[in-house]
């Protein structure tokens, strides 16, 4: 029996926040690992999770004092290639970010976006 | 070989200061590794993975992805080839790359374009020049894994 095709994509999907700070960096931490590793990586952000991206807050975030902000785990996955989308319901409904308020290189999406990806076979989901 | 805040930039071999790495050719393959400042810059490595012998590669793409505490990046391969030979005592105790980046190559490959690739890369003492610029803004110190 051949052996089954490692997937090749990771979609790393998280609903975490502003409010649970600690929560914050690890997502980033997987999405750029695996974009070192050579996965196709994507990053999507809905429920809670878009409140990171609000201009001035991710430099805010950290898990000790003296630690470094969100933003040095934010850049390291861009560098990496990590894809952002954001949930443009989420984004602007709830956290009341304008059209062209993402951060560089982040892009609004929508559910069917997500959902279609989640699908795809080849592609890995992480949940955070 | 060149100095500044305590990394050093020998000037006997090559740059690419886009991946960071170094070249050396050695007869028919080329060492590759990790240079001074970008070792610094990723900490303490605790894991480095190495694309298997045998994997071929265009110049640019994944050789080895290496991770530390504070950091998980990509070692991008300078040339196009195949990977002839891994650097087992790396693979084992990544953290020799830390105590000295030059006595320790990553990966041998085989090189497909060498005099073209070589041609993308910088001598030791142009690269020891710009790198001065990296590593005001990296902020980093050498000496300090």
């Amino acid at each position: 029996m051949a052996e089954p095709e490692m997937r090749k994509k990771f979609l790393v999907v998280m609903s975490t926040g502003a409010n649970e700070p600690k929560k914050a960096f690890t997502p980033f931490y997987y999405a750029a690992a695996a974009a070192s590793m050579d996965f196709d990586t994507t990053m999507f952000f809905l429920a809670e999770a878009p409140s990171l991206l609000r201009p001035g807050v991710a430099e805010t975030i950290r898990t000790t004092t003296d630690g470094e902000p969100l933003t040095k785990v934010i850049d390291l996955g861009r560098m990496n290639g990590v894809k952002f989308l954001c949930c443009s319901v989420s984004a602007k409904v709830i956290w009341n970010i304008e059209d062209d308020g993402l951060p560089e290189g982040m892009e609004f999406a929508g559910a069917a976006t997500l959902l279609e990806m989640a699908v795809d076979p080849e592609v890995a989901v992480l949940y955070f | 070989m060149a100095d500044y805040r305590g990394f050093r930039i020998p000037e006997d071999l090559r740059y690419d200061l886009g991946y960071h790495v170094w070249l050396r050719v050695e007869g028919e393959l080329v060492a590759i590794g990790a240079t001074d400042p970008a070792q610094a810059y990723a900490g303490e490595i605790i894991h480095i993975g190495i694309k298997k012998a045998g994997t071929r590669l265009e110049r640019g793409a994944i050789l080895a992805t290496v991770e530390s505490a504070k950091f998980m990046g990509p070692m991008r391969s300078p040339i196009k080839g195949t990977v002839e030979e891994v650097n087992q005592e790396v693979a084992k105790n990544p953290s020799l790359v830390n105590g000295d980046a030059y006595a320790h190559w990553v990966a041998r490959l085989r090189p497909e374009n060498l005099e073209a690739d070589l041609a993308l890369l910088k001598m030791g003492a142009e690269a020891a020049t710009e790198y001065k610029a990296i590593i005001d803004e990296w902020g980093i110190e050498g000496g300090k894994a």
